[in-house]
């Protein structure tokens, strides 16, 4: 990790120090959020047979999918969040005049908050499993952190993408709300997918978190490998490989666009 | 005795800068017919009002060691000069050097070269400490444990904030995060220092300190610095030339101090001239 990746850690540390209360709202919406879900599907008992090919019961279904669009929606909102506080804290400028590489300046403006998503994440997952016996005795680790990591990657090109328009327009992160919202409409965080119109459920295959939550749930729940999840993997790879420089191409044009017209002074 | 920057002059006679390692050492920045348009609207480009030229063709040489100021009214392109050797703006046209390094090409380089205080007290932290915020931008230049802690404690003494460390920026006063700035570009012990009216907030005895830290950092340590001004005493005070700016072009460059009056007056002159 640079030096620069350490040095926004140690900053985030220390003015997350300065808001303990909010740190304790965190794991309070955790322990919150599970039970509500619990109940939630004990209403649904016996499970929809539609239920049935994601290997669990509601409560493990919408575990996962809760689980995993928070992740996702912090990786793909750090960044950009990360460069609208510093737009209107006035350290924009600062930041993008220290000698430290813009990918080291992004990844490490994001860092905190990825940090603290996936560790409610997993106290998330950790908490359902011991207090409401969501069962991951049959999880695949080698599956699951496949889908992860492909995941993650679709989330920081993303990521970038919003950021590089936070930069240009000075607005605040429309990109990211845009996703999320279709992803929680859409991509089966709550309900399968297979309960939609056939119209939506083709929009549907156009969102990364649909395959996300597929291969995740398949993995978690059913114990499915990285070859059973060849579908849902490679969807995330062809996200990836077709984001991925769409991004870094953005990222430029939002920097150089940023220095032609002053817009880092926020 | 005054040298006149010709705008007219960028074309013809002003050569490119002489790239041998004397040169290099000697002159730390030079700027050859930069000029800097704001278009009418950002981005996306959708026409509203008109652009704005900041800069016009602004030719100048600094030495190592040269306390050089920009004087000049609101408006005048001070600030914006002062970012584009920064590499915070992209110049529309010419180009510059810092400590020999392009600043279109070599923007790693220049940012390396440079510490730049500018005048947006905002650009803090204000929930972190004076020491907290400049051990994260020591950080930034590469400095980490030990020598950071030394280093921001030697800044913080240098710019006399020392026994304010440890309180939040937000209790600082506004002549206090100003001298918090000056710290923070001297952090990374860069060359080249960006002053941009480090005094403006500051008491009348506060701001003689800064004046006298200025000519210290030039006189003992070297520093090149070029400092925006609104304060034609402090000019006088300070630097060793200073360059009149109106209107994104630099009229005159004068070398200092002047006699009684001779700054003033000149300026006043050329302010005339412009009405």
């Amino acid at each position: 990790m640079s030096g620069a990746m350490w040095a926004f850690l140690r900053r985030d540390y220390r003015l997350a120090r300065t808001a303990r209360l909010a740190l304790a709202w965190q794991i309070v919406s955790v322990a919150c959020t599970v039970p509500t879900m619990y109940y939630l599907g004990r209403l649904l008992r016996p499970p929809a047979p539609v239920l049935g090919a994601s290997g669990g019961d509601y409560f493990a279904f919408v575990s996962v999918g809760v689980a995993c669009l928070g992740l996702c929606s912090a990786g793909m909102g750090a960044c950009a969040a990360a460069v609208r506080q510093e737009q209107m804290g006035g350290t924009l400028d600062v930041l993008l005049l220290s000698p430290a590489p813009v990918w080291a300046l992004a990844a490490g403006a994001s860092l905190w908050t990825m940090l603290v998503a996936a560790g409610q994440t997993g106290l998330y997952l950790v908490f359902a499993a011991i207090a409401f016996h969501l069962d991951f005795s049959r999880a695949n680790v080698a599956g699951a952190a496949a889908a992860l990591v492909l995941t993650m990657g679709v989330c920081a090109a993303l990521g970038v993408l919003s950021a590089s328009l936070v930069l240009l327009l000075r607005r605040p992160d429309v990109l990211t709300s845009l996703v999320t919202s279709a992803s929680v409409l859409l991509a089966g965080v709550f309900y399968p997918t297979r309960v939609l119109p056939s119209a939506l459920q083709r929009a549907a295959e156009l969102l990364p978190l649909t395959h996300a939550l597929r291969a995740l749930r398949l993995a978690l729940l059913r114990g499915d490998g990285v070859a059973a999840l060849g579908t849902e993997l490679r969807a995330l790879l062809l996200f990836v490989l077709v984001l991925s420089p769409v991004a870094l191409v953005a990222g430029r044009v939002a920097l150089a666009e940023a220095r032609r017209s002053g817009i880092p002074a926020g | 005795m005054p040298l006149v920057s010709g705008m007219r002059r960028c074309a013809s006679t002003v050569s490119r800068p002489v790239s041998s390692y004397d040169a290099l050492i000697r002159m730390m920045i030079e700027t050859e017919c930069v000029g800097k348009v704001f278009a009418a609207a950002g981005w996306p480009r959708v026409r509203r009002g008109r652009s704005i030229r900041a800069l016009d063709r602004v030719t100048l040489q600094v030495e190592r060691g040269e306390v050089f100021g920009l004087v000049g009214p609101n408006g005048a392109g001070k600030t914006t000069l002062l970012k584009v050797l920064a590499t915070l703006l992209a110049p529309s046209e010419g180009r510059a050097w810092v400590a020999g390094a392009e600043v279109g090409r070599n923007p790693g380089l220049v940012r390396r070269a440079v510490g730049l205080a500018a005048g947006e007290e905002r650009s803090f932290y204000w929930r972190l400490s004076g020491r907290e915020n400049l051990e994260f931008f020591a950080g930034l230049v590469g400095l980490a444990g030990a020598p950071a802690r030394r280093r921001v404690a030697g800044v913080l003494g240098l710019v006399d904030l020392l026994p304010m460390a440890e309180e939040p920026v937000a209790r600082y006063s506004t002549g206090m995060r100003q001298r918090l700035a000056i710290a923070r570009a001297l952090v990374g012990d860069p060359p080249v220092l960006l002053l941009d009216e480090p005094t403006r907030s500051l008491d009348p005895v506060a701001a003689d300190s800064v004046r006298a830290l200025i000519r210290r950092l030039a006189r003992d340590e070297g520093k090149t610095v070029m400092l925006a001004t609104h304060n034609l005493d402090e000019a006088q005070a300070v630097c060793h030339r200073a360059a009149v700016l109106v209107r994104g072009t630099v009229r005159e460059v004068l070398s200092l101090p002047t006699p009684d009056g001779g700054l003033a007056g000149r300026y006043r002159e050329l302010m005339g001239a412009r009405a």
